[in-house]
C-alpha cells in the first residue's frame, strides 16, 4: 500500500477506491442489519479499522501526514460519534487490544534503546528531561491556574486548590507518547540525531512521568482534599512499584532472549501472551507493566546477541497491532465532549507545544545539541496517548469531586495533542531528513517465491 | 490460554506432520481435545469454549481462504483441468450420495421439520464429502511418494473442496433466511448471491491492496479483508468461511499467488491444529448415544461415502492410466478425510447448536475416523502398485562366503525386494 508513496497515481486511485467500498460495505452491513449483536461484529470492526486505516494512511500520504493520522482519522470517523458504523461496545471490547500494543511499544521501545547510543546522548537527554520536566510542569500549571475563570470545575477553588489542581494539570502536560513516537519511527525509517533523540527522550520521560505522578499527587492531596495530611506513603508504594518493576523486567528480558536465542520460533504467540496476559497480572500486582516491558526490551538488546532478531519481531507484529490501536483511540475519541470544551483545550494544548518549543531551545542551547535537535527537538514531544488518560483516570479516581470534569479536559486535550503530535513530529523528521524509504516486501509476479515451503499441516 | 497451551504441547508432541509424522486427518489434535473438554476430562467447561468461537470463527475463515488459495492446485502447478473436474464431480456425487442415504433417515427419526431434515442431511453430505489433500502429501512426506498417481491424486484432494463449502453455503443461506438480523426479505438465491458478490468484492479489494504492498501492510490487508468478510457475512447470516474460500479464490487468480503463498502458508499448522483442538471440546457425543437412532444415521452416511469414493476410484481409473495399475480398490484410498470435513461440521455445530449442528461435527469426525484407518493405508498400497513408493528394502544377511563367490560380491545383490 505504498503505491502513493512512490508517486504512482494508480496506487492512490486504488487505495481511494477500495476505502470507499470497504467504508461502503460496513455502512451497508451496520444499515440493514443494524441489531446485530454477535462477536463477528467487533471482528468486523476490526477488520474494518485495518484496512480503512491502512488506505486513509495511504491517501492521507502525498499531503505528508503520519499514516497514524489516518487510522485516527478513520477510527473517528467509523466511531459512535460520527457515522455509527462501530459502536460502542465494540469500540469498548476493541480496546482489549491496548495492552497487547502498550506491551509491544514498550518492548520495541526499550529494545531500541542501545548503551552504546545513550552513552552518547547522554548530556542531551539529561538536559531534555530536567528541563522539560521543571519547566513544563511550571509553565503549564502556572497557565492553568491563570485560566481559572475558563475552567467551570474550578469555580469555586480557592489558591490552595488551584495549585493543587494546576500540579496536576502540570505533570499531565509531561506526559508523552511512546506509541506515537514509535509509530511514526517505524513508518519513517528514521535513523539520526532527532530519531535517537525521540526515543531516548520519550521512552526515559515514561519513568520521570511515573515518578512526577506519585509526587504530584503526595503534594496535592492535602491542598484539594480537606483534611488529608502529607504522607510519603505514596512514595513507598512507587519504590516498590519501580523496583519491582525493574527487577521482573530483567528476567523477562533474560527469558526472552533464552527464548529467541533457543528456540525463536512462534515469538509472535509469546508475545500476544505477554500482551494479553502479562500485561494484565502486572497491573494486578501493582507494577509498571510499561516499566517492565520496557526494562525487559531493553535487557534483550543490551545484554544479549538477540536483540535485531527480537526487535524485528515486534516491529512485524507491532504493525498490525498499531493501526488497531490508534484506530481504535480515534473512535474512542469524544467528539462531543471535544466541540464543548474547545476553547480552553486550545489555549492549554497551544501553550504546551509553545512551552515546549522554548524548553526544548534552552535545553539544546545548554547540551550544544546537533542543529536537528535544537530546531526540532520539540516536535516528538507534543504527542500524548495512553499515559495521560491513565493519568487523568487516576485523577477522577483520586478526587471525585472535580476529577470528572478534570479528566474531561484532559481527554480533549489528548485528543488535539493526538492528532497533531504525529503530523508535527513526522514533518520533522522528514525536513531533517532522516526519514528512509519504503522496502517492497511481496514482489509482483509468479517469480516471487516458486518454492513452496514444507508444513505442518499439510502432512 | 490452557487450550492453546494444549494445543502448543499437542503440536510439539505429536505433530511434527512435516516429516510425515502423525495423522494425516490430524484426529489426534480432535482426540486431545475431545479428552480435556466437557464432554470427557471435564478439563475445559463449555462457557469458556464459547469464548472461543470467535476466534474459531477467524480461525474456520482462514483455513477455507487458505483452501481457496490453494484450489486447483498442485504447489505451484494447476492441476490438470480434467482431475479437477473429476475432483469437483466426485464430491457432488459423494456428498449427493450421503445426503439421499441421510435424508429418508432424517425423516423417519421425525427430526423436527423438513427443512431441519433437509439442513441435517445436507450438513452431513457436505461434511463427509471431501479427500483431504492431507493424505497425498502425508504420503509424500512419510513415504517419499512420487508418480504420476501421486499428481493425480494430489490434484483430485486440492479440486474437491469446492463442493463441501458451496453446499455449506447454500444449507446456511437456507438457515439464514430465517430469524437474521437483516430486516430486509430476502430470498435464498439472495442470499447465496450475496455470499459470492461479498467474496469477490473483497477479494478484489484485497488484490488492489496488496498490490506495491510493503511489510506488514501486506498482512494488513488480508487479515483485514477476511476480518471484515467474516464479520459483515455474520451480520448477513451468510456462511463466512463461504466468503473467504471466494476470496481466496480470487486471490489464487492473481499474479501475486505465489508470494502469498509462501506468506500464509505457514500460517496454516497454526490456525489448522487449534481448530481442530477447540472442535474436539466441542464435539457432543451426547446427541448419538442419547438417541441411537442417530448412530443409523451416521453408519448409513459412511456406508453412502464409502459407496461414493469408490466409484470416484472407478471414474479415476477410467480416466487415466497410472491408476488402472491399482486395482479396483482405488477408492479406498481416496476416503480419507480430514480437516476441511471437521471444519464444515464445526461451522454447523456453531451456527445450528443442538441435534443438526452437533449430529453433523459427530458425522465428520467418524468419517474422519474411518477414513483414518482405510485410507492412507489404501492409498499406501495403492502408490505402492503403481510404483510411486518405493517398496521397502530389506537387508539380506550374505551367505557365508566361499572360495566362489569370495571378491564377486556387491553388498546391493543381497538386498532383497519385497513385493
Amino acid at each position: 500500500m505504498s503505491g502513493a508513496a512512490r508517486g504512482k497515481k494508480p496506487g492512490l486511485l486504488s487505495s481511494a477506491f477500495s476505502l470507499i467500498i470497504v467504508f461502503a460495505l460496513l455502512f451497508v452491513a451496520s444499515r440493514v442489519a443494524p441489531e446485530y449483536k454477535g462477536d463477528l461484529g467487533t471482528i468486523a470492526a476490526v477488520g474494518f479499522l485495518l484496512l480503512g486505516g491502512a488506505l486513509l494512511a495511504e491517501v492521507l500520504e502525498p499531503l505528508r501526514m503520519p499514516h497514524l493520522t489516518g487510522y485516527l482519522v478513520c477510527g473517528i470517523l467509523a466511531g459512535p460519534h460520527i457515522l455509527h458504523l462501530i459502536d460502542h461496545e465494540s469500540v469498548q471490547l476493541l480496546s482489549k487490544v491496548n495492552s497487547l500494543a502498550l506491551a509491544l511499544i514498550a518492548l520495541a521501545g526499550g529494545a531500541e534503546l542501545r548503551i552504546s547510543i545513550l552513552k552518547e546522548g547522554v548530556r542531551t537527554l539529561g538536559w531534555a528531561t530536567l528541563v522539560q520536566t521543571v519547566g513544563g510542569i511550571v509553565l503549564v500549571g502556572t497557565l492553568f491556574f491563570c485560566l481559572k475563570p475558563m475552567l467551570p470545575f474550578a469555580k469555586d477553588f480557592g489558591v490552595a486548590q488551584m495549585i493543587g489542581v494546576s500540579l496536576l494539570w502540570g505533570v499531565l502536560a509531561t506526559t508523552r507518547s511512546p506509541s506515537a513516537t514509535l509509530g511514526i519511527l517505524s513508518q519513517t525509517r528514521a535513523q539520526g540525531p532527532l530519531a535517537r533523540y525521540a526515543l531516548s527522550f520519550v521512552m526515559t520521560s515514561d519513568v520521570v512521568v511515573v515518578v512526577n505522578l506519585a509526587a504530584a499527587f503526595t503534594i496535592a492531596k492535602p491542598l484539594l482534599v480537606p483534611g488529608a495530611e502529607f504522607s510519603f506513603g505514596a512514595f513507598k508504594e512507587l519504590g516498590h512499584e519501580l523496583l519491582g518493576s525493574v527487577a521482573i523486567g530483567t528476567t523477562l528480558g533474560l527469558l526472552l532472549a533464552a527464548y529467541v536465542k533457543l528456540v525463536e520460533k512462534q515469538l509472535v504467540v509469546v508475545l500476544l501472551a505477554l500482551g494479553f496476559g502479562a500485561w494484565e497480572v502486572l497491573g494486578y500486582l501493582n507494577f509498571d507493566p510499561l516499566l517492565t516491558f520496557m526494562v525487559a526490551g531493553f535487557v534483550v538488546q543490551n545484554l544479549s546477541k538477540q536483540g535485531d532478531k527480537f526487535l524485528h519481531q515486534i516491529e512485524w507484529t507491532g504493525g498490525l497491532v498499531y493501526v488497531v490501536f490508534f484506530a481504535t483511540a480515534g473512535a474512542h475519541l469524544d467528539v462531543p465532549l471535544l466541540r464543548k470544551l474547545w476553547p480552553v483545550t486550545l489555549i492549554l494544548c497551544g501553550a504546551r507545544a509553545l512551552f515546549s518549543w522554548g524548553l526544548g531551545r534552552a535545553a539544546s542551547r545548554i547540551a550544544n545539541d546537533p542543529p536537528t535537535v535544537k530546531k526540532w527537538g520539540f516536535a516528538p514531544l507534543i504527542s500524548q496517548a495512553g499515559l495521560a488518560l491513565g493519568f487523568a483516570a487516576l485523577v477522577e479516581k483520586q478526587f471525585p469531586g472535580f476529577g470528572t470534569e478534570f479528566k474531561a479536559l484532559g481527554i480533549a486535550a489528548v485528543a488535539v495533542n493526538e492528532m497533531v503530535g504525529p503530523v508535527l513530529f513526522k514533518l520533522a523528521i522528514d525536513s531533517a531528513g532522516e526519514s528512509r524509504p519504503p522496502v517492497p516486501t511481496l514482489p509482483e509476479g509468479d517469480h516471487a517465491h516458486p518454492e513452496e515451503p514444507p508444513t505442518a499441516s499439510s502432512s | 490460554m490452557v487450550l492453546l497451551a494444549l494445543s502448543a504441547v499437542g503440536s510439539f508432541l505429536v505433530g511434527g506432520r512435516g516429516r510425515g509424522v502423525g495423522l494425516a486427518s490430524g484426529l489426534e489434535f480432535v482426540a486431545l481435545g475431545f479428552a480435556v473438554g466437557p464432554f470427557a476430562l471435564g478439563m475445559v467447561d463449555r462457557a469458556m469454549i464459547d469464548q472461543f468461537e470467535p476466534i474459531l470463527q477467524v480461525a474456520l475463515a482462514w483455513f477455507t481462504f487458505n483452501i481457496g488459495l490453494d484450489i486447483g492446485f498442485v504447489g505451484e502447478r494447476r492441476a490438470p483441468l480434467r482431475v479437477m473436474v473429476l475432483g469437483a464431480v466426485s464430491t457432488l456425487l459423494t456428498g449427493a450420495l450421503v445426503f439421499a442415504a441421510v435424508f429418508p433417515l432424517a425423516r423417519l427419526l421425525h427430526i423436527e421439520d423438513t427443512k431441519s431434515c433437509l439442513l441435517l442431511a445436507g450438513g452431513i453430505g457436505a461434511a463427509c464429502a471431501e479427500t483431504t489433500r492431507h493424505v497425498v502429501r502425508w504420503a509424500e512426506a512419510r513415504h517419499g511418494a512420487k508418480g504420476k498417481l501421486t499428481e493425480i491424486i494430489s490434484g483430485f484432494g486440492s479440486s474437491d473442496d469446492f463442493a463441501p463449502i458451496l453446499a455449506s453455503a447454500v444449507f446456511f443461506a437456507m438457515s439464514a433466511s430465517v430469524g437474521s438480523a437483516v430486516h430486509i426479505p430476502i430470498p435464498i438465491g439472495g442470499f447465496i448471491a450475496a455470499t459470492a458478490v461479498l467474496g469477490l468484492l473483497l477479494g478484489g479489494v484485497a488484490i488492489l491492496l496488496i498490490r506495491n504492498t510493503e511489510g506488514h501492510e501486506v498482512w494488513a490487508a488480508l487479515i483485514g479483508t477476511l476480518l471484515l468478510g467474516s464479520g459483515i457475512a455474520a451480520r448477513f447470516g451468510l456462511l463466512p468461511t463461504a466468503v473467504t474460500f471466494v476470496m481466496g479464490i480470487m486471490l489464487g487468480f492473481s499474479k501475486h499467488r505465489g508470494a502469498l503463498r509462501v506468506l500464509v502458508r505457514p500460517t496454516e499448522r497454526a490456525v489448522v491444529l487449534p481448530t481442530l483442538l477447540l472442535a474436539g471440546t466441542r464435539l457432543d457425543v451426547r446427541v448419538v448415544t442419547e438417541n441411537k437412532l442417530l448412530i443409523v444415521l451416521v453408519v448409513a452416511a459412511i456406508a453412502a461415502r464409502f459407496v461414493g469414493k469408490l466409484a470416484s476410484g472407478g471414474m479415476m481409473r477410467m480416466q487415466s492410466e497410472p491408476a488402472r495399475k491399482t486395482g479396483k480398490t482405488l477408492g479406498l484410498a481416496l476416503v480419507s478425510s480430514g480437516a476441511l470435513s471437521i471444519a464444515v461440521g464445526l461451522s454447523f455445530a456453531l451456527r445450528m447448536p443442538g441435534v443438526i449442528g452437533d449430529t453433523v461435527l459427530v458425522a465428520a469426525v467418524a468419517c474422519a475416523l474411518v477414513g483414518e484407518i482405510v485410507g492412507p493405508r489404501s492409498l499406501r498400497l495403492a502408490l505402492l502398485r503403481t510404483g510411486d513408493i518405493e517398496p521397502p528394502v530389506v537387508f539380506t544377511p550374505p551367505p557365508p562366503p566361499s572360495e566362489e563367490n569370495l571378491g564377486s560380491d556387491t553388498p546391493d545383490e543381497h538386498n532383497e525386494v519385497v513385493q
